[in-house]
């Protein structure tokens, strides 16, 4: 997939769909916004898509060369480590 | 009596010494009674505590400190040696309170008293403190904190790269939330110790290391909670400037809410915790496509709303202009009205269809029908070559023609050449 930024396209999207709602443009002009439009809302979807799941580490091998392996998390200990949201602190 | 000072009733004043006849005097070289002096010195004062202010400090190449530590009414040299010079975290610089542990000796050839340093802390503030404080202030000074290059973190990463250590609860927060937020997502890991002596070094070449590699669009670099010291590598001026350095966005997320680091106020955004890190990398991904969804959804009545009135305004037109304009040109007019707003329908129409199609097509594809997932068990399409239909008979195909089979990764073009009808 080319890199095209989410937030780019979605910014397009929502600039696309406040000028159309506003109506100050003519029916060509809509037409043409309308497709760009599904376009930009296109990529958004592919891009929320998102790609394969896939958590590598980086490790050296024997012959100290990179390479990225499957990698699992720790398994669960006690932590104190506690999510944050300021409305319970 | 008389003034009392003119009579006094002991004699206190001491007697000044007389020096012994010439035969029984003892004469010292300089160096002997350095020497003496030295030695009852040392013996007097094997292991001081002294605290004062530092002056007149000096740091030679040879990576021992000289300083002179006073207070109000006097001085005293003082050596720190590079042994202990080189494991102290903050820097001794002029005015400097500090409190010294070690033992009085003599500098013979000058013959000058001097405190050999064992120890050199920071008065009244621990050791780490101050070399927090004084890490802050000089990078502060260089601009590694300016508001003005922080950079925004992407919205939606394709790629996050994590440098931490790989067995530690931080890791394992973050990919939980991660997970839960976004579940398809690429996460590099570089494995690194994050305390420890040489952890500094390792989190900064981990940073540089992940520089080098393609596609990452974010990087979280941290550990969870812990002491000062154990979080101390995030103060290192090592990891400031790999952080300073790095062309990825960085979010640093060290230790809990109250711990703040060096490298927290160097990088692009500081999450609280590593659990906040995941909370800020990624949006949700349902929420994320409600919202497009919801765009869609008002970018079609947008265009419906337009077309209508259009519509609806083009129509008053015709009628105004119908006793003025003769007929035909109305009904032209009305024609290509209607032709407009037909296309414009039919065109939205048309579009939304596909749409529809597209995500029903979608929701397959997650509930595991893909044709792709068949086709990683070893299966292949063939079609012709000219025709985007799949064959499911040979019914269809003659010798010479050219087909092209799809297998999971790539596909290729082929000439029949035996065909057998089943």
């Amino acid at each position: 997939m080319a890199k095209v930024k989410f937030e780019d396209a979605l910014k397009e999207l929502e600039e696309i769909v406040r000028q159309l709602e506003d109506g100050d443009l003519s029916l060509d002009e809509s037409l043409a916004k309308y497709e760009a439009g599904i376009k930009a809302y296109r990529k958004c979807y592919d891009l929320l898509q998102g790609a394969e799941k896939k958590i590598q580490m980086l490790v050296k091998d024997e012959k100290g060369q990179l390479k990225a392996v499957p990698f699992e998390a720790p398994p669960a200990e006690p932590s104190d480590d506690k999510p944050v949201s300021p409305s319970n602190q | 009596m008389g003034r009392q000072d003119s009579l006094p009733l002991f004699d206190v004043r001491p007697k000044a010494p007389t020096p012994p006849a010439a035969e029984k005097r003892k004469i010292y070289t300089v160096t002997e009674l350095t020497r003496v002096i030295r030695e009852s010195l040392e013996a007097r004062f094997p292991a001081v505590w002294v605290v004062g202010e530092a002056s007149n400090v000096r740091i030679p190449g040879s990576g021992h400190v000289y300083l002179t530590l006073k207070d109000a009414e006097a001085q005293i040299r003082v050596v720190v040696f590079r042994g202990v010079a080189s494991r102290l975290r903050f820097e001794i610089r002029d005015g400097t309170e500090l409190t010294v542990f070690g033992r009085v000796t003599v500098y013979e050839p000058r013959g000058e008293y001097q405190i050999i340093a064992d120890l050199v802390e920071p008065k009244g503030i621990g050791a780490l403190q101050l070399a927090f404080i004084q890490l802050k202030e000089k990078l502060e000074k260089e601009g590694l904190f300016d508001p003005a290059r922080k950079r925004p973190i992407p919205l939606l990463p394709q790629k996050i790269g994590i440098v931490t250590s790989p067995t530690g609860a931080a890791i394992r927060d973050m990919l939980n939330v991660i997970g839960r937020r976004f579940p398809n997502l690429e996460i590099l890991l570089c494995p690194v110790r994050v305390q420890g002596e040489g952890a500094a070094e390792e989190i900064a070449a981990g940073i540089d290391l992940m520089n080098t590699l393609p596609d990452l669009d974010v990087l979280i670099v941290g550990r969870g909670g812990g002491s000062l010291e154990d979080l101390w590598a995030f103060n290192e001026e090592v990891v400031a400037r790999a952080v300073f350095r790095s062309g990825i966005p960085v979010i640093s997320a060290v230790g809990h809410e109250r711990d703040f680091t060096i490298c927290d106020f160097v990088a692009d955004v500081r999450a609280a915790t590593p659990t906040e890190a995941g909370e800020l990398v990624v949006p949700r991904q349902d929420q994320m496509r409600e919202h497009v969804q919801g765009l869609a959804t008002r970018l079609a009545q947008a265009l419906l709303g337009l077309v209508e009135a259009a519509k609806g305004r083009l129509e008053i037109l015709a009628r105004s202009y119908a006793l003025r304009r003769p007929l035909d040109r109305i009904l032209q007019r009305q024609q290509r009205v209607d032709d407009l707003a037909g296309r414009l329908v039919a065109r939205t129409e048309h579009l939304l269809a596909l749409e529809r199609a597209r995500l029903s097509g979608i929701s397959e594809r997650l509930e595991g029908l893909s044709p792709l997932k068949v086709l990683a068990r070893g299966y292949s399409i063939t079609m012709k070559s000219d025709e985007p239909k799949p064959l499911r008979t040979a019914e269809a195909l003659c010798v010479g023609d050219r087909v092209r089979t799809r297998l999971h990764a790539g596909s290729f073009f082929a000439h029949v050449d035996e065909v057998t009808r089943g």
